[in-house]
């Protein structure tokens, strides 16, 4: 139980600052689940961001619940997954009941500006410090035609993940121990 | 029932909603519209606040629309829709990886996935800097360069980038730093 609490309570807490969710929620989830907590590593991340992007369900949802699970197997996952989407039912539930005014809407808007910049610095910081994983040439290839295929052709990010999980397979399938 | 209702549309939105929050929108607005709740301003509205506001921007939308139809109790069930069928679909996928995870298929599958998820890091910082530091609709010709950049947020971006590297604090720091700069100076 206590293992249960702790992980609703530091998905609470990152529930609470991610805006958009998804790969935004990331800096947080490094800090709390690698960093302090140790349960789990920085590759760990990474696989678990490419599972939920190519399952059903939001991203950040399911993270939490993949990651709650391998801590604390079936209640893990239901504690996790209830942490991240408490802060939002509360917030929004404040918000459609208070939110009177465009002007306060406004201030909210400039904030979030500000927090997306920060955001992109512990982006581009999270990326450096993962550059280890691009172990050879191919797979900066596969990292680079991701981006460019999802940012300038929209192609839909489900299809790439798939795509290079089956690259994967054929290509380092004899140069990884089992 | 009408409660009842609220979850099973959730659920199904939940169901088909693949690669994040934003690809449900489509789906609920298709519902929320069609069922005469929202119009398309007001679903548009709250999809604004939603992402503007703390929180899985799916999760939100859901419990929004739950709230404007069935008060508070109606946000509850609806985002409870929405995370029961991934949650059972994540145990089931788990149990699978974790039978097979030492396996040199898996292996090597995740060598590919995790190379593909950096390209998608670098997506989702590509869209933020087109919405905080540059902006490429501004341009209309050489003597216009200038005007794509936004000079203010750009110096945000490398104080917060000059201490974040330096200091390596907590990034509630700077997402606190953040907000600060952004009411105060955006």
């Amino acid at each position: 139980m206590k293992k249960n609490l702790e992980l609703f309570f530091a998905f609470f807490k990152i529930g609470i600052v991610t805006f958009g969710g998804g790969i935004a929620m990331m800096p947080l989830l490094q800090k709390e689940a690698v960093n302090k907590k140790k349960w789990v590593t920085e590759e760990e991340i990474l696989d678990y961001f490419a599972i939920s992007q190519s399952i059903p369900g939001l991203i950040a949802a399911n993270v939490a619940t993949i990651i709650g699970h391998k801590v604390n197997k079936f209640w893990g996952g239901v504690f996790s997954l209830l942490g991240i989407v408490t802060p939002s039912i509360i917030v929004i539930t404040l918000i459609a009941s208070f939110l009177s005014s465009n002007s306060d809407l406004l201030i909210i808007q400039k904030a979030l500006k500000g927090i997306n910049i920060a955001v992109l610095v512990m982006l581009i910081g999270i990326m450096i410090n993962m550059r280890k994983n691009l172990r050879d040439i191919i797979c900066v290839i596969l990292a680079i035609l991701a981006f460019v295929l999802i940012s300038f052709f929209k192609v839909n990010p489900s299809i790439i993940i798939i795509g290079s999980a089956i690259v994967g397979a054929i290509i380092y399938q004899k140069k990884v121990k089992a | 029932m009408e409660l009842l209702m609220l979850f099973l549309i959730f659920c199904y939105t939940g169901l088909f909603t693949i690669g994040g929050g934003m690809a449900a929108i489509p789906l609920i607005q298709d519902v929320c519209v069609s069922r005469g709740w929202l119009t398309v301003e007001q679903f548009y509205q709250m999809v604004a606040i939603s992402e503007a506001t703390p929180g899985p921007i799916g999760i939100n939308v859901a419990t929004f629309v739950g709230y404007t139809q069935q008060g508070i109790l109606g946000g509850i069930v609806a985002t409870l829709g929405a995370i029961t069928p991934p949650f059972i679909i994540v145990m089931l996928v788990m149990k699978i990886i974790k039978k097979y995870s030492q396996t040199a298929f898996v292996k090597a599958m995740f060598v590919g996935l995790r190379a593909t998820i950096i390209g998608l890091i670098a997506t989702a910082s590509y869209s933020l800097l087109k919405i905080t530091l540059v902006d490429f609709s501004a341009y209309s010709g050489l003597n216009s360069l200038m005007s794509i950049f936004n000079i203010r947020a750009i110096l945000i971006f490398t104080f917060i980038a000059f201490t974040y590297f330096k200091f390596k604090k907590h990034p509630l720091i700077y997402i606190a730093m953040g907000a600060i700069a952004g009411i105060l100076f955006l």
